[in-house]
């Protein structure tokens, strides 16, 4: 099972940079839907990535849905090699994205998120400004499902402040 | 109680669409009142409960498929 928690507090402790998106980023701003897994977008510089693959080799990532025995290692030529990757880990599912849909690299995400106080730690969080862009971006029924909600969110919380 | 809460808030076309499509905005309402780690320790219980529920569900067929096929043989 996830630990939302445990894995908030590996990537901060280890100073790895990262924004919190998709349902669990949505979670924190206030959706009731559920989620099974922690989606990031993760910043691509090679001091990160090897923060990032410090962060995590103790939890044992490994790409989820492929066959067990598969010669995998999750190392920065592996991370540099690739963008997107999901893991499942010791401490449950986890989706790590170089690139998030309408949105773009690292750089941008950062600019569409907020920072937020989660668990004792200071982390970036994709705003619903943001996440509902990425949602109508990536145009799967799965995503534009979740858009009456954000969009209801955003009316609530801009009514609240 | 909870009505009386929506109504404070002027019905927006995005309120409504969401209402519309199945959306509990009291669920949203008090998720609201919550700290950012408040949701997502909610979050957490959650997902705990429906993956428990699933394997209670899943434990619960495979003992009566068990017993099917005993009492069949």
């Amino acid at each position: 099972m996830t630990q939302i928690e445990e894995l908030i507090a590996v990537l901060s402790e280890k100073r790895v940079a990262f924004v919190l998106i998709g349902g669990l980023a949505a979670n924190a701003r206030g959706s009731a839907q559920l989620t099974f897994d922690v989606d990031v977008c993760y910043e691509r510089t090679p001091d990160n990535i090897q923060r990032l693959c410090n962060a995590l080799e103790p939890f044992h990532p490994y790409l989820r849905g492929a066959p067990t025995g598969l010669p995998f290692r999750f190392d920065p030529p592996t991370v540099i090699a690739g963008l997107n990757f999901t893991l499942v880990t010791d401490l449950g599912d986890l989706d790590l994205l170089g690139e998030v849909s309408g949105l773009g690299k690292f750089d941008q995400v950062v600019a569409a998120s907020e920072k937020m106080e989660l668990f004792g730690f200071a982390v970036w969080v994709l705003s619903l400004e943001g996440l509902i862009h990425s949602k109508k971006a990536a145009g799967r029924p799965k995503d534009l499902n979740a858009l009456p909600e954000l969009e209801a969110l955003l009316v609530l919380r801009n009514q609240k402040s | 109680m909870e009505t009386r809460q929506i109504e404070q808030f002027p019905q927006s076309n995005a309120i409504q669409r969401a209402q519309k499509y199945g959306v509990d905005i009291t669920l949203l309402m008090e998720n609201l009142k919550l700290t950012p780690t408040e949701r997502l320790r909610k979050a957490q219980r959650v997902l705990e409960s429906v993956l428990a529920f699933r394997a209670e569900v899943k434990s619960f067929q495979m003992t009566r498929e068990a017993k099917q096929k005993h009492d069949a043989n």
